[in-house]
């Protein structure tokens, strides 16, 4: 594997390594270079940061076996990389001489890092960013999945499709999503004058649709005493997923460990958080939640 | 794999590179340089992968960062054509110095990287060919498309365009960036790329060239390619059948395997 490590100064080194894994496929760098945006504000306060391409992907050795890019997702989710961050964890214990470790990452790096928080205790909290509750995508999972916020979303777009004479071929021709057309009908009626969705109280899903391999791994960081702050996305289906599909649904379980966990959403700010406001934000919550955590020697 | 990531210093400015190196000295030489902002990050699997099989055939590969982006220095917003082009400049004259066997030189750059390959290699009098995939015929059509993806993202928040592409523009007449994607885009990149036409900087170019049009099978050829090396010297055309591996496909995209294989017999390497 190949990564780039980013040391501070020693005279204000904290001594633990903010391990930033990769989001899906894109790598080291992430989206708009947002990795390295992070490393810029975490360095400077005395965080070690480690940016690393896992096997098969980036720089890195090795080969991918899945063919379609949604697979490749979902092994990620279910733990495909814990391996590797556990190697990396032991290069820079060995190398040098780090061993408290902050799991990180955007979407696909922040469950890698949740899923080997459970396996590795060196990991001591999580600084989760747009933390994926449910398996990723294709047409089956994403229906399963759908939140409440999204089917309303949809049912506007639904609705003036109904006027669309290509939609009705794709519904008689069989290419319709069934599942989620059933879900948005279902989830969304009766149907109010105004469909956009608003933030509010999510409710929970009906049934359990969380990734089977998230629960497991959250409840370990929590059992545990380890803290996480997640940070989410305004914009994005996974702050709903996470609220409705997780949250809502295991409020009781959850409610004796409020203490240790923490959700900051980013109003407006899509997935990858494009906009640099969004990923000052990010670094402003992030330095400080952080700061807190690991005092200056 | 003798693989050796280093950064490269130009000015002050640090440029992160990978140099896939040969068993034996290499007599050629490729340097890619890789497409714009996300669509780099797409397609970098592919890059890498071709540059382990170029390496593994006998030609010593480079592949590097421009500034402004990857894990090269400088913010996206401060980088522009021009500072790409002084990049693949001082990248020749790295991999010549780092390997004196090599004699022989080829820029190689896919989509945008295309048109900075073309400019570079007219700069210089030691390129002797260019290759370049999908690249990039017009730069003031193509900023339009860069543009474009700031309205659909504008779309995507506010559910409707709040500033035109007349408005964007003006904008980056006014000094300020638009954000693309994540990437803050400035005047100067935006100026110099619009000016960018690739057969009036082929026209320039002495050393031999391939255009590769990559495609899915849905067009037969590429015939704004060919119009173009029509009234070139030196100047071939190839379709390779792709798919479009900068951008965000259902396929997780790790080989080019016909790109890799015209590339090859261009370079007289094929197996």
């Amino acid at each position: 594997m190949r990564g780039i490590l980013s040391e501070p100064d020693p005279a204000i080194s904290r001594g633990a390594c903010v391990l930033l894994l990769s989001p899906g496929i894109k790598g080291r760098v992430g989206p708009h270079r947002l990795y390295l945006k992070i490393a810029a504000r975490l360095i400077p306060l005395g965080f070690h940061v480690l940016r690393f391409d896992y096997s098969g992907l980036g720089d890195s050795e090795g080969y991918v076996d899945e063919r379609m890019l949604v697979d490749v997702y979902n092994t990620i989710h279910a733990g495909r990389y814990v391996d590797d961050t556990i190697c990396a964890m032991d290069w820079m214990q060995q190398e040098v001489g780090v061993s408290r470790f902050i799991g990180s990452g955007l979407c696909g790096g922040s469950i890698s890092a949740l899923l080997a928080a459970k396996a590795d205790s060196r990991i001591e909290c999580l600084l989760g960013i747009g933390l994926p509750t449910v398996l990723e995508g294709g047409p089956e999972n994403w229906a399963k999945a759908l939140t409440h916020h999204q089917a309303a979303a949809l049912r506007g777009r639904y609705v003036r499709k109904l006027l669309d004479p290509k939609a009705w071929t794709r519904l008689v021709s069989g290419r319709t999503n069934y599942e989620a057309l059933w879900k948005v009908v279902k989830k969304a009626l009766p149907v109010p004058a105004a469909p956009k969705p608003a933030p509010g109280p999510s409710k929970p899903a009906d049934t359990d649709r969380t990734n089977p391999h998230f629960a497991s791994a959250f409840w370990s960081m929590l059992s545990t005493g380890r803290p996480m702050l997640l940070i989410f996305s305004g914009a994005d289906r996974l702050r709903y997923q996470f609220a409705e599909n997780f949250e809502s649904h295991h409020a009781a379980r959850l409610e004796p460990f409020q203490h240790l966990y923490e959700v900051h959403v980013i109003e407006k700010a899509n997935h990858v958080l494009s906009s640099a406001a969004w990923v000052d934000e990010l670094g402003d919550v992030a330095g400080r939640w952080l700061s807190s955590r690991y005092p200056a020697n | 794999m003798l693989e050796d990531y280093r950064y490269f210093t130009i000015g002050d400015e640090r440029l992160f590179a990978c140099l896939h190196r040969t068993e034996r000295p290499a007599s050629r030489a490729v340097i890619v340089c890789h497409p714009l902002g996300e669509e780099k990050l797409w397609a970098h699997r592919v890059l890498v992968n071709f540059s382990r099989d170029m390496a593994a055939a006998g030609i010593a590969v480079a592949r590097f960062d421009f500034r402004g982006e990857g894990d090269s220095d400088r913010s996206f917003d401060q980088s522009d054509f021009e500072t790409r082009v002084q990049d693949t400049d001082e990248m020749v004259t790295a991999v010549r110095a780092l390997s004196p066997s090599v004699s022989d030189v080829t820029l190689l750059g896919l989509r945008f990287g295309a048109s900075v390959a073309a400019t570079a290699a007219i700069r210089r009098d030691d390129i002797a060919r260019l290759i370049l995939w999908d690249p990039v015929v017009d730069g003031a059509a193509y900023m339009q498309g860069v543009l474009r993806l700031n309205l659909m993202a504008q779309m995507a928040l506010h559910q409707r365009v709040i500033e035109g592409r007349e408005a964007l523009v003006a904008r980056l007449s006014a000094g300020q960036t638009v954000n693309i994607e994540g990437y803050e885009l400035g005047e100067q990149l935006y100026r110099q790329v619009s000016s960018f036409r690739l057969a009036e900087t082929l026209a320039q170019f002495a050393g031999d060239t391939l255009l590769v049009k990559i495609d899915q099978g849905e067009s037969a050829v590429g015939t704004e390619l060919q119009s173009i090396a029509s009234g070139l010297c030196r100047c071939n055309v190839a379709v390779a059948r792709e798919e479009p591996f900068w951008k965000e496909i259902k396929i997780f995209y790790q080989r080019a395997n016909a790109l890799t294989s015209i590339t090859q017999q261009a370079l007289g390497t094929s197996s």
